[in-house]
């Protein structure tokens, strides 16, 4: 092989001698499966997949390396063993004892070569023999002996379901089977989805007037991406149709000017025929679908752009087929992140390296392997699209592959690097990292000129007809852009956020050892006194024997030395003791740990907020849909509409966004159709022709605020009360007893709806009893304003997170019970003589309102404590919002954080225990469920 | 080989029962070894309101809330005080990870096909249901319990509408 790189001699031989270690470990699990499925075959028994797949690994990672260090027969012999076990575990072939024959023979002379290649140095045995046996049994002849009937009959299908979630990443087969394209499809789906709604923003940001010729290129860069992606996913519909878009947007970008009208509505058309697609993939639905009448009005459009002269040169330039997706930075995923902080480190340069493997090469996979392992001596592969691994290298079309690639070396120099037989350098082109804007590629330029002559000289460049297109679209692509997010599957967050909370219960759990400990002390320390107060006392004694004895002296002394002796012994032994006791070194080390602790508790908050951080996004995602559902509601019934939007960059966790999208919609339709009033009745009053309907977030606490509001014509409360009393959701003597306020929350109840007629728009059946349920789900709250004539307003509050809340810790007849802060409105002490009874309810007066005081036992079946007569009582004051009302505890622990865990399956029913946490000392405590307490008390 | 022989070890097992016998109430019941994951000592039970007397509560078992069910109480045996011999079986049944308490563990036994017979036709103190078989060693008699059918029971008990 003519190649510029050469390895040294020591270079190989290091390799060599690696290689050769590691093929011991696979020839050995080679060995050993292939022993084991011939046990298994011969007892007419299945071969599990993971043996299989374990082959056909260490078949392939021998292939790949040999081939690295040119060890052609080894390379060529792996690969045709790697091809049997392939169709094996693809169930295009069964596995039979001849089967196990070959690969044994093959394995044989495997085994040989790499012998040779140990004492040799190279691999130039003679495996005619096991290549002609492959070659038999992958065409369908026996090799040998007739197929024994056991194996051939043999169902498939039991390992059909599994190969694919088993096989890791690198041991994917050359050929882009199904598996393959599986794991591009979220993938697919959550980048088209996000394409998608930028360009519908931008459509509408055109067709309000406001034009930016960025917003062009940007089109044609989303429908650009689209159609490589589609492509990626085989959805030829897809690809089909934004090609047609991409066709217009490219004459389109050139004029720099508005687009008329009728071609915003085919684009409108055109990307939502690819949003019902993506939404119909998403659900499951992976049929292909029929652009044919939209990519007709397409090409019409097209044929009378072309028409035009300053289409004509644009829409003769063809999209580059073959070519893979440009890499998105900003899209690139958690490793590629890393590896592209790695490069920033370094202050490296960070280039969009394209290469195409020719069409003729026989082993492309092989090829592009060998690129990317030059490419990663001499600098970083940030990403590469597609990985070796799913090139096909039984297509006989070119391969295109694209890197992100950070290296030291200048531009000049990366040429060489790819600089392989059969592989021709593409495009190269600097991306540069600190520039702001986007679009404007100044710094690009000349960089890209400088690749120009590498790439000029191949002959696929100078063939491309319209240059300054090809030029253009480069440059689009290598648009310097900042990393500012990543990709990461939201179970790995999960997983963090549970570890997270673990470890704030863990570290309670250390502070109350501490606490536990720190008594252990001061009980040793008591004991310690002791010995010093039962020292001192001995040491009277000691005096005073010595006095009685010296009075009686003459009784003779050995009994007195005696005594003298043995009190000062026991004396002594005291003294060791309480010194050996001492605390003093025990002290300082709680301390220290006391501090260690400390630590640990802001390092764990730290990390629990930080993931909590890591799962919260702008609700900008939700809110933005709603512009294009305001325009079209708007535009069916006819009426003037504007959305106004604030606060859409507040964050709150990823999984609420999910779920609010469903209420939200919901609550704009009702705005804008029942909300506002006809253009004429608008007219008839004072208020601006166009109606406006708001929507808002704001961060208030651990909650966010969405305000939903239009300058409509307001709620009537009595209109709302006779309604829901001629649906007898209320009964007369209830109405008499409402205020405005309660009346408006009677649209909340079940089976209500406002509307006079219903329309197609709202009243499908989802009325505000699922938004109000829907948005508690999320432990959140509604809240209605309204004035008659000047507009209504939804205030809908929501905890920023599920996983964890702030709680108030009460002990209610020896049991912890946790009430969330958010709905304690303060506590008060009350006295038994301030307590009286209205109606039989014990009530207190709590400023210059009466508060009446659950009685738990009665409500929710919790036993609450008697109390003496004279006892002074804790009161908590809990609200679910509306109302107040107060709970009797024994005890106030404090405030605290804790992890919600909910409750097992059995106790789905259980009313006013929302779910339970496990304290710092392992103790299980019930987290009352406020809402319900107060709604069952009622 | 060494895989031929788990081969036959398995198909044995087929025609076994691997058991884990206990004392309930004087009497010996016992579980299919493979329904259990531990066996612990009883710990702080935390009660939850409106339920059957039967269901105890919460335990925390490293962390995770499981659910405590009483043996004797759920088979209607006559209620006995927790004494340091009382255990607390877990297992899970359905995906599900419950916990019972017991009077005491008894023993790893393996019965053979042949000395286990299905429940007799006659009244039984327990759920004829809950009954997977009666097995006979050494004289003694031992009640094979069906957790499945224990555990769709203690579902239908809490009354809600959970597939089983």
């Amino acid at each position: 092989m003519a190649e510029s790189y050469e390895m040294s001699d020591d270079e190989k031989q290091e390799i060599i001698e690696e290689f050769l270690a590691e093929s011991d470990q696979y020839l050995q699990s080679l060995n050993d499966c292939l022993l084991k499925a011939e046990e298994l075959i011969k007892g007419g028994q299945t071969v599990e997949k993971d043996d299989i797949n374990l082959m056909f690994r260490a078949a392939h990672t021998i292939k790949g390396t040999a081939s690295f260090i040119d060890l052609t027969t080894i390379s060529h012999l792996t690969h045709e063993m790697e091809t049997v076990l392939d169709r094996i575990r693809n169930d295009q072939m069964d596995f039979t004892v001849e089967a196990i024959d070959v690969l044994f023979a093959a394995f044989d002379s495997l085994s040989a070569l790499l012998e040779r290649l140990k004492t040799e140095g190279d691999d130039q045995g003679d495996v005619s023999e096991s290549l002609e046996k492959i070659r038999q049994i992958l065409s369908g002849e026996a090799p040998a002996a007739a197929e024994e009937p056991v194996a051939a009959e043999k169902p498939a299908e039991p390992a059909v379901e599994e190969p694919q979630e088993v096989v890791p990443e690198e041991s994917e087969a050359s050929s882009e089977s199904d598996e393959e394209l599986e794991k591009y499809w979220a993938a697919f789906i959550e980048d088209t989805q996000q394409n998608i709604e930028r360009f519908d923003e931008i459509l509408l940001n055109m067709e309000k007037g406001d034009f930016k010729p960025d917003y062009l290129n940007e089109l044609f860069r989303i429908s650009h991406t689209i159609k490589g992606s589609s492509g990626i996913v085989k959805r030829r519909d897809l690809e089909m149709l934004s090609h047609k878009m991409e066709d217009i947007l490219s004459g389109m970008r050139e004029k720099e000017e508005p687009p008329a009208e009728h071609i915003t509505t085919l684009l409108f058309k055109g990307i939502d025929w690819i949003k019902e697609t993506v939404n119909e993939i998403q659900s499951g639905k992976r049929q292909e679908r029929d652009p044919g009448e939209l990519v007709q009005e397409f090409e019409k459009l097209l044929a009378a752009e072309a028409a035009s002269p300053a289409g004509a040169s644009e829409v003769s330039a063809p999209a580059d087929q073959g070519q893979a997706p440009a890499i998105d930075i900003n899209a690139l995923n958690s490793e590629q992140a890393i590896k592209l902080e790695e490069a920033r480190g370094l202050k490296q340069a960070v280039y969009n390296l394209t290469i195409a493997v020719s069409e003729k090469c026989p082993a492309k996979s092989m090829k592009a392997m060998l690129a990317k392992e030059r490419l990663s001596k001499e600098g970083i592969i940030i990403a590469m699209v597609p990985e070796e691994t799913a090139i096909d290298d039984s297509s006989t079309a070119k391969v295109s592959i694209q890197f992100l690639y950070s290296t030291s070396e200048s531009q000049e120099g990366i040429p060489a690097f790819v600089s392989i037989d059969e592989i021709e350098l593409v495009s190269l082109d600097k991306i540069d990292m600190a520039e702001e804007k986007p679009a404007e590629p100044a710094v690009a330029e000349p960089k890209a000129a400088a690749a120009a002559p590498a790439a000029a000289a191949k002959p696929q460049a100078a063939q491309k007809p319209v240059k300054k297109e090809a030029a253009k679209e480069k440059q689009s692509k290598s648009a310097p852009v900042e990393v500012t997010s990543m990709r990461v599957d939201v179970r790995k967050l999960d997983n963090l956020m549970n570890l997270a909370g673990e470890l704030v219960i863990t570290r309670a759990r250390f502070s109350q050892l501490l606490l536990e400990l720190r008594n252990e002390v001061s009980s040793t320390r008591q004991t310690i006194d002791k010995f010093r107060e039962i020292e001192n006392s001995l040491m009277g004694l000691k005096m005073k024997t010595a006095e009685t004895v010296s009075s009686a002296e003459a009784n003779g002394g050995q009994d007195r030395d005696e005594l003298k002796k043995m009190i000062e012994t026991i004396g002594q032994k005291f003294q060791d003791t309480s010194r050996q006791t001492s605390t003093k070194l025990i002290t300082e080390k709680i301390y220290n740990m006391d501090e260690a602790t400390r630590n640990l508790e802001k390092l764990s908050s730290d990390i629990q907020n930080g993931v909590m951080q890591t799962r919260m996004v702008p609700i900008e995602g939700v809110f933005s849909r709603f512009k294009r559902l305001v325009r079209d509601i708007a535009k069916e019934i006819k009426k003037d509409v504007k959305l106004d939007i604030y606060g859409e960059d507040t964050e709150l966790d990823k999984k609420i966004t999910d779920e609010l999208g469903d209420p939200l919609t919901h609550m704009i339709r009702n705005a804008v159709d029942h909300g506002l009033e006809n253009t004429e009745e608008r007219k008839a009053t004072d208020k601006p022709q166009q109606g406006t309907v708001t929507l808002g977030a704001m961060h208030k606490g651990n909650n966010i605020c969405i305000e939903i509001s239009d300058d409509g014509k307001g709620l009537d409360p009595d209109k709302i009360a006779n309604k829901a009393f001629e649906k007898e959701i209320i009964t007369e003597d209830a109405l008499e007893q409402m205020s405005d306020r309660e009346k408006m929350g009677l649209i909340f109840a079940p089976g209500f709806s406002t509307a006079e007629q219903v329309t197609g728009l709202s009243g499908r059946g989802v009325g505000m009893d699922v938004v109000k349920k829907m948005i508690e789900s999320l432990n959140g709250t509604v809240d209605i304003e309204s004035e008659m004539g000047q507009g209504t307003s939804f205030k809908l509050k929501i905890p920023l997170t599920l996983a964890i809340i702030q709680a108030l810790l009460v002990v209610i007849d020896n049991e912890v019970f946790a009430l969330p802060l958010e709905s304690v409105s303060e506590i008060v002490k009350v006295m038994p003589d301030e307590v009286y009874r209205i109606e039989g309810t014990a009530t207190i007066k709590l400023r210059d309102h009466t508060l009446s005081l659950v009685e738990l036992e009665k409500v929710i079946q919790i036993e609450q404590k008697k109390i003496g007569a004279d006892d002074e009582r804790r009161v908590v004051v809990i609200t679910d919002g509306e109302n107040q009302v107060g709970i009797c505890v024994d005890e106030l622990i404090g405030e605290d954080e804790i992890v919600i865990k909910s409750l097992p399956v059995h106790f789905t029913n259980v009313i006013g225990i929302s779910g339970a946490s496990i304290l710092g000392d392992g103790r299980i405590c019930l987290i009352l469920d406020v809402g319900a307490i107060i709604k069952e008390a009622q | 080989m060494e895989d031929a022989e788990e081969i036959m070890d398995t198909e044995v097992q087929d025609d076994l029962y691997q058991l884990v016998s206990f004392k309930l109430a004087e009497e010996e019941y016992a579980f299919k070894i493979t329904d259990i994951q531990e066996v612990i000592h009883v710990q702080a039970i935390r009660g939850i309101p409106q339920m059957p007397e039967f269901i105890l509560g919460v335990i925390n078992l490293r962390g995770n809330v499981i659910s405590v069910f009483d043996l004797r109480k759920k088979l209607h045996l006559p209620a006995k005080e927790f004494d340091d011999k009382t255990k607390i079986v877990v297992t899970k049944v359905d995906d599900t990870i419950i916990s019972l308490v017991v009077d005491e563990i008894m023993e790893n036994i393996t019965l053979t096909q042949s000395q286990v017979e299905p429940a007799p036709n006659v009244k039984m103190k327990i759920n004829k249901e809950c009954i997977a078989g009666l097995g006979k060693l050494k004289g003694k008699l031992i009640t094979i319990l069906n957790l499945e059918k224990i555990h769709e029971e203690i579902i239908a008990d809490v009354d809600i509408n959970v597939e089983v």
